[in-house]
């Protein structure tokens, strides 16, 4: 039992930078912007965390820094794709590029240094609850940090005019531009909003899990998170359950071994993303029935003003 | 925006000048590498033996982060620009060999391979002895008697070192439970950091690394556990941890090698060079390792150095319980796939 | 007329932006133009070295402009490389000797055409059939080819005469590309060419190339047409992922003689830019990989002649694609520009 509590645990911590990525890639999918750049706008957060916390000593700088630095970084993104109509896909690939260099630039004279990790904060009450207690409720501030910005994303997106208007840019621009609502503006919102959770994404590595600085301190997280967006279906509240799951993965896959079960690590690691596969080909067929979308309509189209496409 | 310009210009400079720095007559030496300077692991020591022989006098420039797929190209560059050229990679291996028969008056050695030509040699140090000696220490400081490992990719270097470590942890416990887990991937600091976590929480109380970041030394740590670093010393990540590490010299590789060519006396072969020479040794001691445990450390230490002894050559019984008896070849050691007894977990079946 | 002003424009923009960056980060800019342009176009190996480049990446770039001639994405180019690969060791490593002289390098690459092609079928079969987004299931491909690939390289064809590394062993001289002359030039080049030849030719004076662009321009027309879109989609992908196949194909047979990782640096990501600076045009893509091709052998030669930190090199990168990605702009005032100009 002991053990099955740790591996959900970890499943949470493995999670938590996941959360944060994949909310990023929500809400700026859900106006319409893909960012293939995640794993450049997480190593920029999580550098420029890591030299703030040493700098400073104070977690909430090391925080905000961090999402103020991707947010800014992801600017150009927006430039690029919004303001010069080039291709978001090939945006987010020089992203990738762009942020692994200017981490990995600042990064250089900073190797030995270490920063005092996130400790634990049992939340009163809640952490005396069976199984739901440890696993949820026994972390660092950041990881209770990541629920509220599920909820906030949630209201955000489906509470608020905002939201609603952000949904719309993503679903249907031309509509939106005839109604007078800016589809520059509220893009760009989503973009910079999206890449500064991303960069807290990023943040959790040097803060909590590894704190110290190495280059690539991420390990291709930010992947992970691009295809994590599209299994959470563009939607927060799946975004949780799918860092959870995909954290879980990462954690079954060293806890297996400690059961002496011989599977594949290799299968392993293609087994979320075929499921992401046939999970989202189900949910088309069922919704093609409904007549439902499922994805952002206007996802990853140049929008042209006044053209009709 | 100022910073980063004076940051990038102060590097910069300082690479100019270092590289500006070579005496004629020397040869110059380009180092093509796998990974980045900056990985504090594999790549981080070998460019502590480039600096070593820059402060011989030796031009030398390097290439970080080389793909094997685009190794060719690069090593081809270096080989135009250089005299001697080491290339640091398993994968590297093959472009090695083919550029050097285009550069017939250049000279190349490559690291963990087995292939050679006329100006080609390999070389390797024997860091199986160093993780051998430092599990020693190990096995002494685990009170629960499990040491955990977390394992890279299960390839046979590293394999080699586990069987090691399981051995020289028995010569001081010889009931010592070794658990490895493997990662599957060469670099994942915070998969590294779960892995210490899991074998933590399974009983270990002394982790090993195989892994080049410092994530384990730091969970360790955090749990209040022991910890032996991998590759370079990295005790600055968490000195209340951190025995000891197992770690690489090829300063003195680098610079014996580069002064044989230089004198005209260099042949291609296979350097496979041993704890003897100084190519892999242990950092200094937690302050809480007893004496006694480094006496009888270095007396096996002793052993080995004198040529008395290596690990693998007074048998050992695999982990399926046959017995070895021959001491093995370097062909076998370089091949290995099983475990050794000691092992609890199931040696990687792929 | 206009595009290749474009194109020029860029290029200038690019040179303005090195300068810049060379400024920055204390490299004599003069100096740096002048070394970087006589290692890479005055000697022998600059040369080569831009051409083995660029062939990988003419595949990669074509496969995703076929695709996107009918307005499709496939950013899966990266696994159907792999794919690609691991069709063609398969047939390397077990038909080795057993084939007559020459047919052995034959069926490697219809092999790695047809792997590739499967798996870039997968994408295109689930768009047609349900209409699920193919960026998406592509992109996902990518992941599930690369474990693929390591639970091969980490297990069955390990080579126990490398060491049980995880390589597979070197493929006999029959499974190997011939080279031009003594260069590190090899046929996959030549394959790249006539491939971009039939892909333009077909696209342009077949009846199935008018059905792909007129989908591709108007989906309503081309189905009152009569095109059989979802057909037309299965089979646009498959011959997208078979390209992309024979990059995988190229590369192996022509440069490594054996399947290891890393083997692909992110050429199926790299082919997405490719195609986009030909705007998708097969002919076009030939002078992108080119493009690209100076931009990756040029940060190499940075490196080595002024010691540049890798990071500074993924910087360099960054801001260079992003400069030529910004640039599209001007293409929707080519017109303007154009009939000023004349």
């Amino acid at each position: 039992m002991e053990f099955f509590i740790q591996i959900l645990i970890a499943a949470v911590v493995m999670g938590t930078p996941l959360l944060f990525a994949t909310l990023g890639g929500v809400i700026s999918e859900r106006a319409g912007v893909i960012n293939l750049g995640m794993e450049g706008l997480m190593l920029v957060g999580a550098l420029v965390a890591f030299v703030v916390m040493l700098n400073t000593e104070n977690y909430f700088y090391a925080v905000a820094a961090a999402a103020l630095a991707s947010g800014l970084v992801s600017i150009i993104h927006g430039v690029v794709c919004l303001m010069l109509r080039a291709s978001q896909i090939a945006s987010g690939l020089a992203l990738t590029f762009f942020g692994t260099g200017l981490s990995g630039l600042f990064g250089d004279k900073l190797m030995g240094e270490t920063v005092e990790p996130l400790s634990r904060i049992p939340i009163p009450g809640l952490h005396a609850i069976p199984v739901l207690g440890p696993v949820l409720f026994n972390h660092d501030v950041l990881v209770y940090f990541s629920y509220v910005c599920v909820g906030l994303s949630w209201w955000l997106l489906y509470k608020t005019r905002l939201g609603l208007n952000i949904r719309s840019m993503g679903e249907a621009p031309e509509v939106c531009d005839s109604l007078g609502l800016s589809v520059m503006a509220y893009r760009f919102f989503a973009v910079i909003a999206g890449g500064m959770l991303i960069g807290i994404g990023g943040a959790y590595f040097p803060l909590a899990l590894t704190p110290f600085w190495v280059d690539g301190i991420t390990g291709g997280r930010g992947w992970i998170a691009v295809a994590l967006v599209i299994f959470a279906f563009w939607d927060p509240v799946k975004a949780l359950g799918g860092a959870y799951l995909f954290g879980l993965a990462l954690a079954l896959e060293l806890r297996l071994q400690i059961l002496g079960i011989d599977i594949s690590p290799y299968f392993l690691k293609m087994l979320p993303f075929v499921l992401t596969i046939l999970v989202l080909t189900l949910v088309t067929i069922r919704n093609n029935r409904r007549g439902i979308q499922v994805m952002p309509a206007a996802l990853g189209k140049v929008f042209f003003r006044g053209e009709k496409h | 925006m100022r910073k980063l310009i004076s940051i990038m210009i102060s590097v910069t400079l300082t690479l100019l000048l270092v590289g500006g720095t070579a005496w004629a007559g020397k040869p110059s030496v380009g180092f093509v590498y796998v990974g980045p300077v900056g990985d504090g692991g594999w790549t981080h020591a070998h460019d502590l033996g480039r600096k070593a022989l820059e402060a011989a006098g030796h031009e030398t420039s390097y290439v970080e982060s080389v793909p094997e797929g685009d190794s060719e190209r690069v090593i081809r560059k270096m080989a135009r620009k250089h005299d001697i050229v080491f290339t640091t990679s398993f994968g590297y291996m093959d472009p090695t060999l083919k550029v050097a028969k285009q550069y017939p008056d250049k000279t190349f050695l490559h690291c963990s391979g087995f292939k050679q030509g006329k100006n080609m040699g390999n070389y390797f140090g024997r860091m199986y002895q160093a993780k051998y000696l430092a599990a020693m220490i190990g096995a002494g400081m685990s009170k629960k008697g499990r040491i955990g490992i977390v394992g890279s990719q299960p390839i046979p270097e590293i394999i080699r070192h586990i069987n090691a470590i399981t051995l020289g942890a028995q010569q001081v416990n010889p009931n010592i439970e070794v658990e490895v887990l493997w990662i599957n991937s060469w670099f994942d600091p915070a998969k590294e950091s779960d892995a210490a976590q899991a074998l933590i929480d399974n009983g270990a109380d002394v982790i090993v690394t195989m892994a080049d970041s410092a994530a384990t030394v730091q969970t360790s740590k955090k749990n209040g556990v022991y910890a032996i670093g991998n590759d370079t010393d990295m005790a600055i990540y968490g000195k209340e941890a951190h025995l000891t590490a197992a770690v690489w010299n090829w300063d003195v590789y680098y610079l014996a090698a580069v002064k044989a060519v230089e004198n005209g006396t260099w042949k291609p072969g296979s350097d496979w060079w041993g704890l003897d020479s100084g190519i892999v040794g242990l950092t200094s001691f937690h302050p809480d390792v007893p004496q006694a445990l480094i006496v009888q450390m270095n007396r096996e230490k002793g052993r080995i150095l004198s040529g008395a002894t290596d690990v693998f050559d007074h048998g050992f019984t695999k982990q399926d319980g046959t017995r070895v008896t021959k001491a093995l070849s370097d062909g076998e050691m370089l091949g290995m796939s099983y475990y050794v007894k000691g092992i609890i977990s199931k040696a990687p079946s792929s | 007329m206009g595009r290749a002003l474009v194109l020029s424009g860029a290029f200038l923009l690019v040179l303005i932006i090195s300068w810049l960056f060379f400024l920055a980060v204390g490299i004599e800019p003069l100096a740096a133009y002048k070394i970087v342009g006589e290692e890479i176009f005055l000697t022998k190996y600059g040369w080569q070295d831009l051409l083995v480049k660029m062939t990988p990446l003419m595949f990669t770039g074509l496969a995703v402009a076929l695709a996107a001639q009918m307005r499709q994405w496939n950013i899966g180019a990266e696994g159907q490389f792999h794919m690609g690969t691991f069709a063609m060791t398969w047939v390397a490593l077990h038909f080795d000797g057993k084939l007559p002289d020459g047919m052995l390098i034959v069926l490697m690459l219809i092999m790695a055409i047809i792997g590739g092609g499967l798996w870039g079928s997968i994408p295109g079969y689930l768009k047609a059939r349900f209409g699920v987004n193919e960026i998406i299931t592509s992109l996902l491909l990518n992941y599930v080819a690369a474990a693929w690939i390591d639970h091969l390289l980490f297990g069955a064809w390990r080579d126990p005469g490398s060491n049980n590394f995880p390589i597979t062993r070197e493929f006999s001289t029959a499974a190997q590309l011939p080279n031009f002359g003594n260069t590190s030039i090899h046929a996959g080049l030549i394959i790249a060419f006539i491939f971009v030849l039939i892909v333009a030719w077909i696209l342009w004076k077949t009846q199935l190339g008018f059905k792909i662009r007129l989908t591709g321009d108007n989906p309503d027309a081309a189905r009152y047409a009569g095109v059989n879109i979802r057909t037309l989609t299965i089979l646009v992908f498959a011959a997208s992922g078979a390209i992309a196949g024979l990059a995988g194909f190229s590369e192996v047979a022509g440069i490594h003689y054996r399947l290891q990782q890393n083997i692909s640096i992110g050429y199926g990501y790299t082919g997405i830019i490719v195609a986009w600076l030909a705007r998708n045009h097969p002919l076009g893509v030939i002078f992108s990989a080119f493009f690209m091709s100076i931009i990756f052998v040029s940060a190499e030669v940075l490196q080595i002649e002024y010691g540049l930190p890798i990071s500074m090199v993924y910087l360099y990168q960054g801001i260079i694609l992003f400069t030529v990605l910004g640039t599209e702009i001007f293409t929707e005032y080519r017109l303007r520009i154009t009939r000023f100009l004349l």
